[in-house]
Formats: structure tokens, C-alpha cells, sequence
């Protein structure tokens, strides 16, 4: 017990440096949720931009699963599309953003207001996959991407429908309320574009938009083999800035580094950056590496086989060794008690093995659980009301005419 | 001769001679040359003739050449004059021309002059017959005093008949504003008759004046009946008291289907359900003012050997010291003799005592030790029996050496529970930052809790070896028992996958070999991108739940065996998301790679993901057998799950209160309540130390919590600004609006008017 009591402290020390090693970092993981809101062939920029950055994340080590991509249109299969299954971003078509490696979590018709907000707030059915959620927890770092065509206070989806600041800030609320950030970086490339942050109530929130009020947000260039613009113009120079200055998820570039690499004159109008949700405002808010937001946190805890303290590697598997035989030993009894048993009620039943109940498998059973009866005798009832109102008002009409 | 007769120019007719004679003379010429003629002659002679014959017909030639000369001459010189007369003819012939052309346009000019059609002809003039009965005196004037004449008495026949134009237009002006002037008459009257009537109330007299009325109008209409289009339209005829109680009728009926079917349907179909929640309550909850959970672990202390007033006042003295150590009111310790009741101890008190000391006298020791047993929650206390305290002293070493001991060993314990209550708000003790440190260190590494774990095996391998794994048996063998100990906790799903060619990722950095310790290393702050998080199929399973991944890697053997560098270790913890194990299969004496891992290959690998999943699951580690850790762990997550829910509660009361426009399904209300009454009976259980209960409730309350939080259905309608409302609505119902609300007015007024009259009465 002594022993145990000197290793322990011991071994504090260095605990206590490994965790100001990691105390930078808070989170615990990183989320991104990147979102084109526009359809059709010529909003292939807005697709291009939403793919650029999902290679830059997955560049910089944010896995799929933690990386919610919803684009409403698919711009590779486009009959328009001079080079088929390809997305590019640039007119040298060096980088073929759509490759053979990309998970598209939302696609088509599924990008709406509405699911857009379920899934920030995760009320989703019960049935939708984890890879359609946003996991995100108390620790987790999220960026939250959007692009498409806006006003103020504004973006439109799929040009039937919007979201407005007021929507996005309660959905923010609401992920803030749950717990389900940690620090979000909130980016949003549309004209007017910073009038979409203007609500935002809920902390640790960095925002930055492509424009200020009344300006548009231009496309960079246009392919003139593919026909249209191929990128706009801010996503254009946050990603030069990501991808030739952020070269590896060790970078240690800060967001203040990536707002200063603004440059108006490229831009062709005015970026905006909001600081004052976040804790210590945009001093400490600048401090906030690019990786924080865009790469993928994972402080790895190698386990040292000669480690001695409690808890670790060694001491656990001689617990879990006695455990095992423990285990053992208690199903060879019951297997010897079973066999008994079933000796003696079948002598003819063959040596089974205890360990698995194979899966029988279920038939397909009706899911719904509404009575449908009922609602075929509403059905009927209003049908009935509405034929005798026809018969009686057509009655009544021929009689006085 | 031809000749004569086409040459009759006398001028020429010597010429004509003239050839003639030279003709002769050279036929004399010819005949005196001629050899045949006469030989007879001379010859000189001959000679002599013919030159005399020559010399004149020279003379005669010369002579025709004059005259030939004097021929072209004259030809020349008659040409001359020729051409000359001709060019006169010429000239002449175009004077002619010209004259004749001006003749012809003289001769249009004239005809067009003769044809000139002049106004007067066409003059608006009464006929010559009519004038001259008019004016006999003019029978024997010429044409043109008659003209004169008949023009003059047009003039003034015209001038008089504009003068009784302008006349009648006076007197036209002159009607309107006397017809203007009878209508405002007539209007004030219409005035002074309602006043009239309304007070006398006579409804014959109401009749008599509209007769008279009418007859005004229509006297009105006779005195000009060609301004018709001027004079004022056509009044109504006066409602009848039938018409009146109709439009009423009309209107009601209008205003009954607007109220009675028209509201209720926009009210139900815009409304939004909002069910009744107990937001007082559960902000209480939130805060922490309704619950302050409390830890009283019971510790069983069983004293076969000593007499039980010793052994009671051994406990009072401990309980005593423990009371003194401990700074953290909420979670203490409670010492009971186990033999006091033995008949009591239920099975369920039995699983909720944290500990049970057994003393143990031994005579060879000096001073007291301790040892835990490995398999179930028991600490031996062996003590020299010298070292009971005597009923007479207040304190003992071998109290304080117990109380020592039971705080050592459930201090990380404390520290946990003293962290989450402070992650919450709750003050909780001040303790150690080393262990606080540690214990956060360990909380952020533990998964965030989840009723379901799927837990996922994964065999990468860079090759085609090996292909094959005793994964059935290895999981059956070591993590089972794990998961078993674990079952009152959570519950877990096992999946497992092999695959093949599992290559690193393009940028991740490639093992290094090292020569000291021969072997393939790989940094430690490379681990990180060890994972090829894009091409290894690590997706997350469907259902709800969280998936724990492990991942037992298996090098190529050109790459055997592969190390962590400097500390030489095969396995990774990433935190919150599983491990990683780098199995090096031993060399073996079979040819080719490794084609299957047997269980025995895997024992290692899987009880270091037992291990790895007992952190990840947040077990501590302190102290060692894991009965204790796991009865930790329960309390543990009993804390957690009862601070979450009621977080969760705060928030979901917070966020009704924050968004007006969001929708209270029912179902959220009764999960509410659920877990309200849940969260009560997890704090009731803490209370009475019922740490499984606790958490059996607890984790009601979680699951019911999440559900009323995150309820499909409480996704608040699209933001709507209040001027989009207006411009919806008003399009819509302006027009219709507007005439109803009239209608409804002029009722109103007249009901109210009839009222009041009623009441003058």
C-alpha cells in the first residue's frame, strides 16, 4: 500500500507536465460541418469551395466520420460537366477535389434549413446514422463552413427556402445550452455575409464572414473549359493561406495570422471578424492556433509496458489476467454444470457449445405503429361530409333555379 | 461608156479627155513598140517614132497628174464646204428643236392655266337661282358682280348666324349654373328633411317629402333634358326595411363564418402546442438546489476476534479520525461492525458495501499492515494485539493507521467526485491540484458516457497476412469478462473486421529502424497520424451509441517488429476514441508471413484492450482490484449521469423560455416528469449510500433527459420578423378586409344611432 502510495505521487509530476503539455489544447476533439446551400451548374464555385476545404481538414487530419459535408447538388455527374466525375477548384485543374475518396454525409434535396438545424442540434430520428450527426461534446472543437448565395441577414438553400441570423444563433444557443461545443469557429462565404453573425448570443464563438453589408462577395476566376467560376474569391485566399502556410496539423499559425492574411484589395470587400463571444475577446481569441479549428486534436497516450503506476498498463493486466481466469474458471463450471444437465435430459443431444446464441434471424415485421383503421374512418367521414354538403347544395340550386 | 454617165462634174469631164487621149497615145506607144507590126521599117525610125510617141504620152501624163491634183483639189475643197454646211444644218435643226419644246411646255402651261380649279367655283354659296330671287336687281349684271355680289351676301348671312350661336351658348351657361345651383338646393334640403325627419320620425311625411323630392328631380330633369350627361345621376330608390334587415343578414352571416370558423381554424392552425413544463423545478435541479448529491459509503468492519466493546469503540475512534481527515463533506465514510446484525445484511446492502476490513490480529508484527484482496472488496487489517486501544484512550495508532489507509485508498475516488461536482457548479473540497489535475486529465480521456458502447475490432495489416484471427474466442476469453463487470454500467455490442492492404496514410511520417534496439520505431508525436483516418474503414456504426475502436495492427515483415520509439511500446491510447495495438507475431519456422493469429497470439493484444477500455470507459485507477474500481466507477458515473440530467433539464428549461416559436411536444413533458421523479429517487439513493439503485435511476434519468432535449419535433419554425407576418397576412386579407370592416362599421353606427334614438324616446 505504501508502495502504491509513493508511486502515486511519484508519478504526479509527471501527469502534472503532460497536462500542461496539453492544457493549449483544450478540446478534445474537432468537428467540421461544411455546407453549400446553392444548386445548378453555375453555383459550381459554391461546391468547389465547400470541397476545397473538406480537403483541407482531411488534410489536416479531421476524419470522416467527424467531418459533416452537405452539398445540395452533385456538380461531378453534372451533364454539364466537360470532365466528368471531377470537381476542380482552380482553372490549372491540378487538384481534382471530388478524387475517389469523399463521404458526402448530406447530398441533394437533403440539404435544407430544417435538417441543417437538426443537425446542429441533434434532433434527428433515432434511425439516422452517426455519420448524418454531429457527436460534437463539452470538449469538441467545430467549424461550421457555409456558402451560397445570401443577403442580409440571410442565406438561401437550394433557392427555395432560407436561413436566417436569428435561426443560426439559436441553433448555436441551443448547441451551446447542450454542451455540444467547445470553441466554434463559425465561417461563412455569401454576399453580405457578415450580417449573418450579427445574432449570435452564445459564447466561444469566433465568426468571419466574406463582406459587410451591402457588398457582394465575388468569384475568383472562371474555367473556361468548364464554363463557370470556379471558386470564390475569400474562400480563395483563406485556403492559399491554409494550404501553403498550414503545411501540417502541428502548425502553429494562429487565427489572428489567418485574419491578417486578409487582404481587401484581392478580396474585393470588406471580411469581417467577430471577437466579442469569445472569452478574453480578440486577444485571446487570436492566440487560437489554425489546427485548433481546422486539424484534428489527438494527444495520443502511448502505454509504457514498464510503467509501474496505478492504473497503468502493467497493473491493469494483472487484474484483468485474474479477472480472465476468474472467468474462466466460472464458465467451465457452468459448461460442466450445462452438459450435465443436458446429459441427463437428452442423452442423445449432441456436445453444444455454450459460448454464442446464434442470431435467429427476425422476420420483417409492419414498423408503424398508428392504427390505420382509424384514420381510414376519418378518411371516409370527411369524404361522406363533403359529398352530402356537393348533393345538398346541388339540390338546393336546381330547386330555386 | 459607164464611165460618162457617172462622171458629170464638168470640171472633171477634161480629165476624162484628157485619159482618153493618153489611153491613145499609149496604144500608139504600144503599136510602134509592137515587133510583129511592120519589120519592114526602119528600125531606127522606128526607134525614133516610138521615142516621139513616148515624149508625148510623157506630156500627157503630166498633164493628167495636173488634173488629177486639180481633181482632189476641188474634192478636198468640196468636202470642206460640205461639212461646213452641215454643221449649220445642224445648229439650225436643234433651234428647231428647241423652239418646238418650248412650244409644247408653253401649250402644258397654257391647258394647266385653263384647268385651274379655283377656290370660288367650290364656295359653300347658296345657287345662283335662289340668289337672284333673292336679288333681282342683279339679273343684268356680268358674271363677275354677280360673284362679288353673291360672296358679300354669304359674309353677312354668316356673321349673323354666329352672333345667335354665341347668344345660345350664353344662355346654355346660364342654365347649367341655375341647374347647379337647384342640385345644391335640393342636397341642403335632402339634409334639412332627415333633420326634419328623424325628428319628427313621421314615416309618412318621410314619404310625402321623397314624393316631393322626386318631383323636384324630375322638374329638375325636364327644364334640361338636353344636359343630361351633366346633371347628377340617378339617386337609389330608398331601401326597404326588408333590404335593410337583409344586409344586415348578410353581414352577420359573414362575420359569424369569420369568427366561429375562420379564427378558430387560423388559431389551431398556427398555434404552436407548447406543453406545460415544471421549468422552476428543474432550473432548480440545474442549480444544484434540489440535490446535493452526497457519497456515505459504508464500510463493514468485521472484528472476529476482539470483544464488541472494543471493537465499538475501535469503530468510534476511527469513525472519529476518518471524520477529522476528510474535507469533503459529501463524500465520507461510514464504519459499521458487520456483527452487530448479520441477520439484517440483505443482499442488496451487501453490493452496496464499498468495503469490508477485516481485522486480524497477528502476533510477529510490530506495527499494523494492510493488504487488499485482489478478488473482491475486502481489506485485511493485521494489527499486533497489543495495539487495541484501550476503552480509556480517545485515540490509538491502530485507529489512525486504519483511517489512514481507507482515506489513501478512496482519494482518487474523492478527487473524481470532487471534480465533477465542480465542473458543475456544486462547490465541492479543495483538493490537491496534482491529483485534480491527474483526475481531469483522466475525465477528459474517458468517453463521454453512453447507455450503449459499440465496441469495434479491427485487424489492419499492410499485406495479405494474416488473414484470419481467433477473434470469437479472444473476445470471449478477455473482454467478456470485462464487459460483464461493466453490464450493471452500460451495455456494449461487439463488431469486429479484418482488412487487408490497410497502407498508411500518403502523409504520415514512414517508421524509422533502429539499430540499437532492432527494430522499426515510430515517433511518439507521430502517432497522431497513424491512423489513416480516410481509407481505413472506420466508420461509425449505425445505431445510437458511441463505437470504441481497437485496432490491432499487424506490420509487414519487412517492417517487424514495430515500436513506439524511446519507450519501446506497442500500444496507444487515443483518447475518447479507442486504442491501438502493434502486434509483432514472434518469428516462427514456417515459411511466408503469418497466415492466422490464434488466441494465444491475441492474449497480449486483447487484455491490453481490456485495459485500454477500462480507462476509456473512465474507471480509475486507484485502488488496484477492479471489484473496487468498478464500485467506484459506479459511483462515479451515478454523479455524472444525475448532474448531467439535470443540466440537461436547466437547459431544456432555459431553451423553452429563450425560443418562444419552439413546440413542447406532450412527450417531453412526460419525459420530463420521468426523469424529475428519477433524478429525486437517484438523489434519495445516493443519500441512503444505495450507490446501484442510484445509478439504475440515474441512468433513466439520462436517457429520458436526452430524449426530452433532443425530441424530433422541437425544431422551432423559420424565424419570422414581424413585418413578413404583415406582408403574408395583408395581401391576403386587405382586400377582403376592408369592405367586411366597412360593412361592419356602418351597422354598428346605425345600430348605435337607432339605440340612442330609442333611448331620446
Amino acid at each position: 500500500m505504501s508502495t502504491l502510495y509513493s508511486g502515486l505521487l511519484r508519478v504526479l509530476p509527471l501527469l502534472l507536465f503532460l497536462f500542461t503539455l496539453t492544457v493549449s489544447a483544450e478540446h478534445t476533439s474537432n468537428w467540421a460541418v461544411l455546407v453549400s446551400t446553392s444548386r445548378f451548374w453555375f453555383n459550381y464555385r459554391h461546391l468547389a469551395n465547400v470541397l476545397s476545404l473538406y480537403r483541407t481538414v482531411k488534410r489536416l487530419g479531421i476524419p470522416d466520420s467527424q467531418i459533416i459535408l452537405m452539398l445540395p447538388d452533385d456538380m461531378a455527374c453534372n451533364p454539364r460537366n466537360a470532365f466528368p466525375g471531377t470537381v476542380y477548384s482552380n482553372a490549372d485543374r491540378a487538384v481534382d477535389l471530388y478524387g475517389d475518396n469523399i463521404e458526402v454525409d448530406y447530398r441533394g434535396y437533403e440539404v435544407t434549413v430544417e435538417n441543417f438545424i437538426r443537425l446542429l442540434t441533434d434532433r434527428l430520428d433515432e434511425d439516422v446514422p452517426r455519420s448524418k450527426r454531429l457527436g460534437s461534446d463539452a470538449g469538441s472543437n467545430v467549424l461550421v463552413y457555409m456558402t451560397g448565395h445570401g443577403g442580409d441577414q440571410f442565406l438561401k438553400f437550394q433557392d427555395s427556402e432560407e436561413i436566417g441570423a436569428w435561426d443560426l444563433a439559436d441553433a448555436f444557443g441551443q448547441m451551446w445550452e447542450k454542451k455540444r461545443y467547445h470553441e466554434l469557429l463559425f465561417m461563412i462565404d455569401t454576399c453580405q455575409a457578415n450580417t449573418m453573425y450579427t445574432h449570435f448570443y452564445s459564447p466561444n464563438i469566433i465568426a468571419t464572414g466574406s463582406s459587410a453589408l451591402d457588398q457582394s462577395s465575388y468569384s475568383h476566376h472562371a474555367d473556361n473549359d468548364v464554363g463557370v467560376a470556379v471558386i470564390d474569391r475569400w474562400t480563395y485566399y483563406v485556403l492559399e493561406f491554409l494550404e501553403t502556410q498550414v503545411t501540417s496539423a502541428n502548425s502553429k499559425l494562429t487565427l489572428g495570422d489567418l485574419f491578417d492574411s486578409y487582404d481587401e484589395s484581392k478580396i474585393h470587400s470588406q471580411p469581417g471578424v467577430r471577437w466579442d463571444l469569445f472569452p478574453g475577446g480578440e486577444q485571446e481569441g487570436r492566440l487560437r492556433t489554425v489546427a485548433d479549428f481546422f486539424g484534428n486534436v489527438q494527444n495520443v497516450e502511448v502505454e509504457n509496458v514498464n510503467a509501474t503506476e496505478p492504473g497503468s498498463l502493467r497493473e491493469d493486466l494483472i487484474e484483468i489476467a485474474r479477472l480472465v481466469a476468474k472467468w474462466r474458471a466460472r464458465d467451465q463450471e457452468s459448461l460442466a454444470r450445462q452438459n450435465e444437465s443436458l446429459v441427463r435430459e437428452d442423452a442423445s443431444a449432441h456436445q453444444s457449445s455454450p459460448h454464442y446464441t446464434v442470431k435467429t434471424k427476425v422476420g420483417a415485421a409492419k414498423m408503424s405503429e398508428e392504427s390505420t383503421w382509424q384514420k381510414r374512418f376519418v378518411g371516409i367521414s370527411v369524404l361522406g361530409a363533403c359529398a352530402a354538403a356537393w348533393l345538398t347544395g346541388s339540390i338546393l340550386g336546381g330547386s330555386s333555379a | 461608156m459607164a464611165i460618162r454617165d457617172i462622171v458629170a462634174n464638168p470640171s472633171l469631164l477634161p480629165v476624162l479627155g484628157l485619159s482618153a487621149e493618153t489611153r491613145d497615145q499609149c496604144m500608139k506607144l504600144l503599136a510602134a513598140l509592137d515587133p510583129t507590126a511592120d519589120l519592114s521599117t526602119d528600125p531606127h525610125d522606128r526607134v525614133l517614132a516610138a521615142s516621139r510617141e513616148q515624149k508625148q504620152l510623157f506630156a500627157l501624163l503630166a498633164r493628167l497628174r495636173g488634173q488629177n491634183r486639180d481633181a482632189i483639189v476641188h474634192v478636198r475643197e468640196t468636202k470642206q464646204s460640205t461639212a461646213e454646211a452641215r454643221q449649220e444644218i445642224d445648229r439650225l435643226h436643234l433651234q428647231l428643236q428647241n423652239l418646238y419644246y418650248e412650244q409644247r411646255h408653253l401649250t402644258g402651261e397654257i391647258a394647266a392655266c385653263e384647268s385651274y380649279d379655283h377656290k370660288y367655283r367650290a364656295l359653300p354659296l347658296i345657287p345662283l337661282e335662289e340668289f337672284l330671287a333673292l336679288h333681282p336687281e342683279h339679273q343684268q349684271s356680268d358674271e363677275h358682280e354677280l360673284m362679288i355680289a353673291r360672296i358679300n351676301h354669304e359674309h353677312a348671312e354668316r356673321e349673323k348666324l354666329e352672333q345667335a350661336r354665341q347668344e345660345l351658348l350664353k344662355r346654355k351657361q346660364a342654365l347649367i349654373a341655375e341647374n347647379n345651383k337647384r342640385k345644391e338646393d335640393l342636397a341642403s334640403l335632402d339634409k334639412d328633411l332627415e333633420r326634419f325627419i328623424d325628428i319628427s320620425n313621421g314615416t309618412s311625411i318621410h314619404d310625402l317629402v321623397m314624393t316631393a323630392k322626386n318631383d323636384a328631380q324630375t322638374s329638375l330633369q325636364t327644364v334640361s333634358p338636353d344636359h343630361a350627361m351633366t346633371a347628377t345621376p340617378r339617386l337609389p330608390a330608398p331601401e326597404t326595411p326588408e333590404a335593410i334587415r337583409t344586409r344586415f343578414k348578410v353581414i352577420a352571416a359573414f362575420w359569424a363564418v369569420i369568427i366561429f370558423l375562420g379564427f378558430p381554424i387560423w388559431w389551431k392552425t398556427t398555434s404552436i402546442y407548447r406543453a406545460r413544463l415544471p421549468v422552476p423545478d428543474m432550473i432548480d435541479w440545474a442549480d444544484g438546489k434540489t440535490c446535493r448529491p452526497v457519497f456515505p459509503l459504508e464500510i463493514r468492519v468485521e472484528t472476529p476476534s476482539l470483544p464488541e466493546i472494543e471493537a465499538q469503540h475501535l469503530l468510534r475512534s476511527t469513525q472519529h479520525t476518518l471524520d477529522d481527515l476528510n474535507e469533503f463533506s459529501a463524500h465520507h465514510l461510514r464504519l459499521k461492525l458487520s456483527n452487530e446484525n448479520p441477520d439484517q445484511s440483505s443482499a442488496d446492502d451487501a453490493a452496496d458495501t464499498a468495503l469490508t476490513v477485516r481485522l486480524v490480529p497477528q502476533d510477529d508484527l510490530t506495527t499494523p499492515q494492510a493488504a487488499l484482496h485482489p478478488d473482491t472488496t475486502q481489506l485485511d487489517v493485521f494489527y499486533p494485539p497489543s495495539q487495541i486501544p484501550p476503552p480509556s484512550a480517545s485515540n490509538s495508532p491502530l485507529s489512525a493507521f486504519i483511517a489512514g489507509e481507507l482515506q489513501l485508498l478512496f482519494a482518487e475516488e474523492k478527487a473524481i467526485i470532487a471534480q465533477v461536482l465542480s465542473e458543475n457548479n456544486i462547490p465541492s473540497a479543495h483538493i490537491s491540484p496534482d491529483l485534480a489535475e491527474s483526475v481531469t486529465r483522466r475525465l477528459r480521456r474517458s468517453m463521454k458516457y453512453a447507455d450503449t458502447y459499440h465496441l469495434a475490432f479491427s485487424l489492419f495489416t499492410p499485406g495479405a497476412a494474416p488473414s484470419s484471427w481467433d477473434i470469437q474466442a479472444a473476445v470471449h476469453d478477455y473482454i467478456t469478462p470485462v464487459l460483464e463487470a461493466f453490464s450493471p454500467i452500460s451495455n456494449f455490442t461487439v463488431d469486429t473486421q479484418v482488412q487487408l492492404y490497410a497502407g498508411f496514410s500518403p502523409t504520415a511520417p514512414a517508421p524509422e529502424y533502429d539499430e540499437t534496439h532492432a527494430a522499426w520505431t515510430l515517433k511518439k508525436d507521430d502517432l497522431s497520424a497513424f491512423i489513416n483516418a480516410a481509407e481505413w474503414p472506420l466508420s461509425p456504426s449505425i445505431g445510437s451509441g458511441p463505437t470504441i475502436n481497437f485496432i490491432l495492427y499487424v506490420p509487414a515483415p519487412s517492417q517487424s517488429p514495430l515500436v513506439v520509439k524511446d519507450s519501446l511500446a506497442t500500444s496507444w491510447i487515443i483518447p475518447q476514441w479507442g486504442g491501438v495495438f502493434l502486434l509483432n507475431p514472434a518469428p516462427t519456422d514456417a515459411p511466408g508471413p503469418l497466415q492466422h493469429l490464434t488466441k494465444d497470439t491475441l492474449g497480449p493484444a486483447f487484455m491490453t484492450f481490456s485495459h485500454q477500455l477500462l480507462t476509456l470507459l473512465g474507471a480509475p485507477s486507484t485502488p488496484p482490484p477492479l471489484p473496487l474500481r468498478l464500485q467506484t466507477l459506479t459511483r462515479i458515473r451515478a454523479a455524472t449521469l444525475l448532474l448531467s440530467a439535470s443540466s440537461t433539464m436547466g437547459s431544456l428549461a432555459r431553451l423553452t423560455e429563450s425560443l418562444p416559436s419552439i413546440p413542447i411536444p406532450a412527450t417531453v413533458a412526460t419525459s420530463v416528469s420521468t426523469t424529475l421523479s428519477h433524478l429525486t429517487s437517484a438523489c434519495t439513493h445516493l443519500r441512503h449510500g444505495q450507490f446501484q439503485a442510484a445509478l439504475a435511476s440515474a441512468r433513466v434519468a439520462e436517457v429520458e433527459a436526452e430524449r426530452s432535449f433532443f425530441e424530433k419535433s422541437m425544431v422551432g419554425q423559420v424565424y419570422f420578423p414581424d413585418e413578413h407576418k404583415v406582408a403574408v397576412y395583408l395581401p391576403l386579407l386587405g382586400p377582403v378586409g376592408v369592405p367586411l370592416i366597412v360593412g361592419l362599421l356602418k351597422e354598428v353606427k346605425k345600430l348605435v344611432a337607432s339605440w340612442r334614438e330609442k333611448r331620446l324616446k
